[in-house]
């Protein structure tokens, strides 16, 4: 009994390693099994504004008691605190456009409707139109890695002025977004825009 | 480096509005009526100082006196050119941030001082604590109002603001003023210590409100008094909130007809 149920597994064993063999159609490559957690929302409060938020204060003219006083990173540590931020914004725009990533946590209803989308109208525009979130999201990497470059350079000003862009970057997507219908808000941005374009601003 | 600013052209924009003081309202039965949230528009709204009450002999007050001791750390220069609306607003000229309001004596302005105890009910003042949107920055920087009271906020400016209020206690609101001359009424309905009013066009457009169950509060103004008037005769627990250097809380005696005079100190890291 024992040796019949040995021939047994070793056919059953011939028959997988056949079927193992035999020839089949090319496996397609869907990438890596990414598995999200957090949602956009989420990864926009946790990461990437307030790695902007920092990027954004790390040039600044202070005025005290004595008078005026520039500051800006000025050592190895100081710098690289800066770029550390910069990297989180730059890999932050992948984590974005990371295939399955939520808008928001089921339930999540926008606070403020008058004004803003819900996150499902969020998601309906994200998934509606990959091609157009995918330009936004990397408006924010290309000016992300424009501040790495003034970092990586030493430039403060370039600094100065590249952290201003990466707010510009920030609103153009939340006014496709976000709230779409804040009319206003769309006005100023394009005035801010067009001054900006007078100034010579890219 | 062209960054630096010439300090020729420096002008340090101080909360200059606002009074110091919280007048006292008459004693009543509390029912603040619930406001209906509204928008207007007026041409002549005007920021102007709450009335102040005369001190009832009956009661007492304190009369607060707020200071930085070591080296008073500085403001930022506002980059208002981030929305060239903003330097128009603000006629092109360099308005620094309000964070550390204080003189060379060391007196410190934006401190909110209010009472903890057991009071008799006072129903909130009629009038408004007013806040005006003016050059891209909020004035004042820190006030005070009471539950029930009605919050004021006004668009000084030629373009668009919002009103943000990030609440933990049901305080939240959240509009837009498109254009100059808007008044926005809120009645915050619960204490807060400090609800936070911002501009998400505008980042760096931070104001700061107590919202408090009594009219026992107040303000430091720039010489960095502060005055509480017609407390009934008790002990208490003073509270101080300052946006960088935190909350204290002291203990205070109040009598009937007397004003009891506390200095409170702030200790800066630069000391």
């Amino acid at each position: 009994m024992k040796i019949a149920m040995r021939g047994l597994l070793i056919l059953s064993g011939a028959v997988l390693l056949l079927a193992g063999c035999a020839p089949s159609e090319p496996a397609v490559d869907t990438g890596p099994d990414f598995r999200p957690v957090a949602t956009i929302r989420e990864i926009m409060n946790y990461q990437i504004d307030p790695s902007a938020d920092a990027i954004w204060a790390s040039v600044a003219t202070v005025v005290d008691l004595d008078g005026v006083h520039e500051e800006y990173p000025e050592t190895e540590d100081e710098w690289d605190v800066v770029r550390a931020h910069t990297m989180r914004i730059i890999e932050g725009v992948n984590l974005l456009l990371m295939p399955g990533r939520q808008v928001a946590q089921p339930g999540i209803r926008s606070e403020f409707p008058e004004i803003e989308l819900h996150p499902e109208q969020v998601q309906e525009l994200i998934d509606g139109d990959r091609a157009t979130f995918t330009e936004y999201a990397m408006g924010l990497h290309e000016r992300a890695s424009a501040t790495l470059a003034a970092i990586d350079a030493r430039d403060v000003d370039g600094l100065l002025a590249s952290g201003e862009m990466l707010d510009v970057a920030c609103e153009r997507c939340h006014l496709h977004y976000w709230y779409p219908n804040d009319t206003t808000a769309r006005e100023q941005f394009e005035e801010s825009e067009r001054l900006r374009q007078e100034a010579g601003i890219e | 480096m062209n960054r630096l600013l010439p300090a020729g052209l420096l002008l340090l924009i101080v909360a200059a509005c606002g009074s110091s003081e919280s007048p006292s309202g008459t004693r009543v039965d509390p029912a603040p009526a619930q406001l209906e949230v509204a928008m207007t528009r007026e041409a002549d709204w005007t920021l102007a100082p709450p009335p102040v009450a005369a001190q009832q002999a009956d009661l007492g007050s304190i009369r607060i006196h707020i200071r930085l001791d070591g080296t008073a750390p500085g403001n930022r220069v506002i980059r208002m050119g981030m929305d060239p609306g903003c330097d128009v607003a603000s006629g092109g000229q360099i308005v620094t941030e309000e964070g550390v309001a204080v003189t060379r004596e060391g007196d410190l302005a934006n401190v909110f001082v209010r009472l903890e105890g057991d009071f008799p009910p006072v129903a909130p003042p009629s009038w408004p604590v007013q806040i005006d949107q003016s050059g891209c920055v909020y004035r004042p920087h820190v006030v005070g109002v009471q539950v029930g009271q009605v919050l004021e906020m006004h668009n000084g400016d030629d373009l668009s603001h919002n009103l943000h209020a990030s609440s933990r206690q049901g305080n939240d609101f959240n509009v837009g003023q498109a254009v100059e001359g808007l008044v926005y009424r809120y009645q915050p309905q619960s204490e807060e210590f400090m609800l936070q009013l911002g501009c998400d066009i505008h980042r760096w457009m931070r104001s700061y409100i107590g919202v408090v169950g009594h009219p026992y509060f107040g303000v430091s103004a720039p010489d960095g008094s502060a005055t509480i008037r017609n407390v009934p005769p008790g002990t208490y627990t003073l509270h101080s909130w300052h946006e960088i250097f935190g909350d204290q809380t002291t203990t205070v005696e109040v009598r009937a007809g007397e004003s009891t005079v506390l200095e409170i100190a702030y200790q800066s890291a630069g000391a």
